[in-house]
């Protein structure tokens, strides 16, 4: 099962403060039918009393529970479609924040990442290919071209001195990366993001329901290790405030959970086949004109839980205004 | 463009009006008391009943709205738009643009020739359709700007960001041609073409401009060669780079090598112009384009994005604001 919405997965936690106004209006009911009915009434209408409310509450709960499952966007089946795509366009998004030269990946975790972007470039023969580098900004470097010349000399200059911005913005670097495709989608088109940290700024999550409309799977390249290494910066490391040294670790979960949710794959930059092992899966993935080839398109399951709330709201309703001969 | 894919779901909008009969026609059944007493503290009551009669009416509306507005995510809305698929590819084009000191004669106003001569290009590059085209700047050295894309945004952005003298003082037309071929080289294009903007006579670079149109006629590549500028002396004016001094000089006649760029053109089946104006240089480019214009394959694509979400979220708002005015305004007991 995935979910296709997860920039609203927070809405969730709006339900706790519903359950606590709700219960604040039970006390609030109570007290209101016991001025109402006397108190030698108020016995068996309280009985009464608390039945319909609870019945229409929960009713009204689910209805609710239910607009915010139709709102993130569920999916567990998938249909099959013809894939007619015809060309193929791979877009880097790379970081290149100072943490990136790091060396608990050999030589570092940037060298490393730049060996598999041009290992890649050179397995992939009928296809173009884009960079774009991210710090707390994000440019597009070499944007979608055929020129293989053009990316190896780039390739040959990244440093973190390209960009001065601090921090690491990965939701603007896959926006980019998203807009930045040629905007011919009957070619396939995929993102390796190669980063080592945690989006600092910005929410990641929210590019995957455009990721997944477009569909544009995103392959994420964890360059790091999690038990993390110093940042060499001119002979010595980078230090913090209290001029301690400050540890680099990769956060594996957030980068598999965006692979998982855009249909991408996640790797780990520090495993010595990684390079190898990418460079198949974007081959494989590349225009093959003997086979005509089915992809699978997921279905997002949003109306039953809409059918489901209208129920539970009509219901709610009749709950309300039906008239319960034992009371009043 | 606003497209519902399940309309059969609109049916369900009769939920409203029977809704609506059902808590307005049913009077005679009903002896319930709207609302609770809870708002009574002992003495009047605090809403008058026309205000407690309006807050009943917004509530109501609210819920109509929430019970709309499912219904309306039921039924797939969708933003929809065309899209315009090539399936041929377009003409490769590289733009090669002279960026020695001389291109800041003032005989091309508003500014200088060069700062024409970007305009005409951004120009040129917003009129391409399926065309990749890539930028080389030229100066005592040649340098790659952009790679041949189509995405437009990044070529005119650095067309935007050349500057002049940033690689020197000389004019290598050998070496700007050369770094165009090397790029051009490899591409499957069946359509090539390098369009050479200079003022200048080659003086820098290791190599000389006909080897450079030699080897672009080997790999099958066009260059079309324009002149810029009028062979009367004219005043320079340039802020030097490394300096950043305004340094202001006069031009003496001549301009540029005709039969060089003649020469170039004749050899790779290309063409050379003239421009003495910058409206001359737009009508040349115009005429390129006229020249080389390949034969597009258009395939049109539907392309929907769906946007239940947004009317999801409108439901939970009214439904919630709905709940809200009942129980605490109305201070409605179930």
């Amino acid at each position: 099962m995935r979910i296709t919405n997860p920039q609203f997965l927070w809405t969730f936690i709006l339900l706790i403060p519903t359950i606590l106004i709700m219960i604040l209006f039970y006390m609030g009911g109570i007290s209101g039918l016991k001025k109402l009915t006397g108190t030698w009434r108020f016995v068996t209408v309280k009985r009464i009393y608390i039945l319909r409310f609870i019945v229409s509450n929960f009713l009204f709960l689910f209805s609710i529970l239910s607009l915010l499952l139709a709102l993130i966007g569920l999916s567990w089946q998938k249909k099959p479609e013809s894939d007619n795509s015809v060309g193929f366009e791979v877009n880097f998004v790379l970081d290149i924040s100072r943490s990136m030269l790091a060396q608990d990946v050999i030589p570092s975790r940037l060298d490393k990442s730049i060996s598999l972007i041009s290992t890649i470039v050179d397995s992939v023969e009928t296809s173009k290919f884009g960079i774009i580098v991210f710090k707390g900004d994000a440019v597009v470097s070499v944007p979608m071209t055929e020129d293989r010349l053009a990316i190896e000399s780039f390739l040959g200059s990244v440093s973190p001195e390209i960009l001065s911005s601090p921090g690491s913005n990965q939701e603007k670097a896959l926006n980019l990366a998203i807009e930045s495709f040629s905007g011919n989608s009957t070619n396939r088109r995929v993102i390796i993001l190669i980063s080592d940290g945690e989006s600092l700024e910005g929410d990641v999550f929210k590019v995957v329901a455009n990721s997944v409309n477009e569909h544009i799977p995103i392959y994420c390249v964890a360059a790091g290790t999690q038990k993390g290494a110093l940042i060499p910066y001119k002979d010595k490391y980078v230090t913090d405030k209290n001029g301690r040294e400050v540890v680099s670790k990769t956060d594996f979960s957030l980068l598999s959970n965006l692979a998982e949710l855009t249909y991408g794959k996640f790797y780990k930059l520090e495993e010595t086949q990684v390079i190898a092992d990418i460079s198949q899966e974007i081959k494989s993935m590349e225009y093959d004109k003997t086979n005509s080839r089915i992809k699978y398109v997921n279905i997002v399951q949003y109306k039953p839980f809409l059918i489901l709330s209208l129920v539970f709201l009509s219901l709610f309703i009749f709950v309300k205004e039906w008239r319960w001969s034992e009371i009043f | 463009m606003l497209v519902f894919n399940t309309p059969q779901y609109f049916l369900l909008l009769i939920i409203i009006p029977a809704l609506f009969v059902f808590q307005n026609l049913r009077k005679k059944n009903r002896g319930a008391l709207l609302f609770s007493h809870s708002v009574w503290k002992g003495n009047n009551y605090i809403f008058k009943q026309s205000s407690l009669l309006i807050f009943k009416n917004i509530s109501t509306f609210f819920l109509y709205m929430g019970l709309l507005f499912i219904v309306l995510a039921l039924t797939d809305p969708s933003i929809v738009g065309r899209e315009n698929n090539y399936l041929s590819k377009g003409v490769d084009i590289m733009v090669v643009l002279d960026e020695s000191p001389s291109m800041s004669a003032k005989d091309f106003p508003p500014v200088n020739r060069f700062e024409s001569a970007k305009e005409i290009i951004l120009k040129f590059i917003e009129g391409r359709e399926n065309d990749s085209v890539g930028v080389v700047s030229f100066g005592d050295d040649a340098v790659l700007r952009v790679p041949l894309t189509l995405d437009y945004k990044s070529v005119s952005e650095s067309v935007k960001n050349l500057k002049l003298m940033s690689l020197g003082e000389g004019t290598a037309i050998g070496m700007g041609l050369a770094v165009s071929v090397l790029h051009l080289k490899n591409s499957t294009a069946t359509s090539k073409v390098i369009i050479l903007l200079t003022d200048g006579v080659n003086n820098a670079g290791e190599v000389l401009p006909l080897s450079a149109a030699r080897a672009a006629q080997e790999y099958n590549i066009k260059i079309y060669t324009i002149g810029i500028g009028s062979l009367e002396p004219v005043e320079l004016e340039f802020v030097n780079p490394e300096t950043g001094m305004i340094t202001r000089a006069d031009l003496p006649a001549g301009g540029f090598d005709q039969t060089l760029l003649e020469d170039i053109a004749s050899i790779t089946g290309g063409n050379f112009y003239k421009a003495s104006s910058p409206g001359m240089l737009e009508t040349v480019l115009q005429g390129i384009d006229y020249l080389e214009r390949s034969r597009k394959i258009i395939e049109t694509r539907i392309k929907s994005k769906p946007i239940y979400y947004i009317f999801t979220i409108w439901a939970i708002v009214f439904i919630s604001t709905f709940y809200l005015i009942r129980k605490s305004i109305l201070g409605e007991i179930l």
